[in-house]
């Protein structure tokens, strides 16, 4: 009997890592590149009702030519709308001038009157990209082209500041955050040289990734390849979907997602190797939310990257562990083809998506938080209902 | 199309009554343990239970109370020493981010 072929011999751990490291980059700086179309639509009523009557009153050829939305539009929070301001106040009034106020938008008018809100192009009248105004543009004099909120906006769910400094301590406690639910502990942030430290914020604010990149490669681990498994956990794994063999895969069950007191394994414990401290399947635990449409709450849930067959955990197989009546289990004798043949029968009722993009569900989540996580260090898929 | 396979609406039907499933905010509480650092003040019950679907900006009210300070004191919380939450996260998710354990302010 002849023996079979010696396998080839790994890479070196350097030209593995010299790999992954390019590889991280190429997903990284597309990321930061990457634009997305945005559709703001506001409803009537959803404004203080002063600011309307307010402008009404003071503005003689009235609401159609004020704002040409239509009456009936859907708000912000709609099910479709799956970006959110995060941890800042959307300050809905500086939006919807800022909108209005673009030459785009202003002689939109003339042509129909019930046509949505359309910003095309990154650039405002501000110089600065669309979602730094969403996320980040301080309640601050503007400049004279933008007009004044005709009323103050409406007061903040949480009293803070939207000052820029508050936004980058902010910032800096969600770098923190990520870091604690990756190791356990924060010394690779507070082990950083301040210079570094204030390079993700800078680089945020220039939109510079040069700059934000000193502190990713520093913190952000790096998408090493997943760890073999033990050939016993391979004879003794069906042949069944390999995500639902996986220990996190759950029994659907009719509860929402619930506060868990047990403490899951560490990723690693079911490894008989050591994995390298840099790789993306080394971390405790992944830095994931989970946002739903309708104004529904963030979901999130400790993310182990490697499942307990040692296989690195999939998208589908989270996604069925957090919400399972979201994304069920396609019952075996049910077929699963859908009226839509492009969709996946594994999001049948609902679709995750980053960046725009609906993620495949076979996509290792450990992936997908080492090379497409944002610049805070966290992984944010939003999810639409089909 | 398969007879089996379900229609359009019957999908978007289930999708909404899950949607609607997850809207529910849990009512379980956790405990949490508030520990003085630097000059912060020592407080006679460290041990307090809340609600899990409180967001953290409740607890930070409940401690400005308990304290008897003003708002406009400055009080800065941390968990477990290592990071300061935002006020709009969840009591449960930091909950689960110390995985169980009583998660320190």
């Amino acid at each position: 009997m002849n023996a079979p072929p010696p396998p080839p011999p790994p890479p070196t751990d350097t030209t593995t890592r010299a790999q992954s490291q390019s590889q991280a980059s190429v997903f990284r700086l597309l990321t930061w590149n990457a634009t997305i179309p945005v559709e703001i639509r506001l409803a009537r009523d959803s404004l203080p009702q002063e600011t309307t009557q307010q402008r009404g009153g003071d503005d003689g050829e009235h609401e159609e030519e004020e704002d040409g939305l239509p009456r009936d539009e859907q708000p912000v929070a709609d099910s479709s709308c799956w970006l959110r301001g995060r941890h800042w106040s959307l300050d809905m009034i500086q939006l919807w001038t800022i909108i209005n106020s673009h030459p785009v938008s202003s002689s939109r008018h003339q042509h129909h009157q019930h046509e949505p809100t359309q910003h095309r192009g990154t650039p405002s009248s501000t110089g600065s990209p669309l979602r730094l105004i969403l996320h980040l543009k301080p309640r601050q004099p503007q400049p004279a082209s933008i007009p004044p909120p005709a009323a103050p906006p409406p007061p903040p769910a949480t009293p803070l500041s939207n000052s820029i400094e508050t936004c980058r301590i902010a910032f800096i406690s969600l770098l923190k955050e990520a870091d604690y639910i990756r190791w356990g502990n924060t010394r690779r942030i507070t082990g950083l040289r301040r210079a570094d430290l204030e390079g993700a914020w800078e680089g945020v604010v220039d939109h510079n990734y040069e700059t934000h990149a000193r502190f990713t490669s520093k913190i952000v681990p790096l998408p090493l390849p997943a760890p073999p498994v033990p050939v016993a956990q391979q004879a003794g794994k069906g042949k069944g979907d390999s995500s639902s063999s996986s220990a996190t895969t759950p029994t659907p069950t009719p509860t929402p997602a619930k506060t868990t007191t047990t403490t899951p394994p560490h990723p690693a414990e079911n490894l008989g190797t050591a994995l390298p401290a840099e790789s993306c399947y080394a971390v405790r635990s992944i830095p994931l939310k989970l946002y739903l449409p309708d104004n529904a709450p963030e979901v999130q849930d400790i993310v182990n990257p490697l499942n307990a067959n040692g296989e690195p955990t999939t998208l589908i197989s989270f996604l069925r562990q957090a919400l399972p009546l979201l994304f069920p289990v396609p019952a075996p004798d049910r077929d699963t083809d859908t009226d839509d043949p492009t969709r996946d029968p594994a999001y049948a009722l609902a679709t995750p998506v980053l960046y725009g993009v609906v993620v495949p569900p076979e996509a290792a989540v450990a992936w997908l938080a080492a090379c497409v996580c944002a610049p805070d260090g966290w992984l944010r898929i939003g999810v639409v209902l089909a | 199309m398969s007879q089996n396979s379900p229609t359009e609406s019957e999908r978007s039907a289930a999708a909404e009554e899950a949607l609607r499933a997850y809207k529910k905010l849990p009512d379980n509480k956790v405990v949490i343990r508030f520990k003085s650092v630097g000059s912060a003040p020592i407080m006679k019950q460290n041990f307090f239970k809340i609600t899990a679907s409180h967001k953290f900006q409740a607890v930070v009210q409940f401690l400005r109370k308990e304290l008897r300070w003003k708002p406009t004191d400055p009080l800065f919380t941390y968990i477990n020493s290592s990071f300061a939450p935002a006020p709009d996260d969840s009591v449960a998710a930091l909950f689960k981010v110390t995985r169980g354990n009583l998660f320190h302010t």
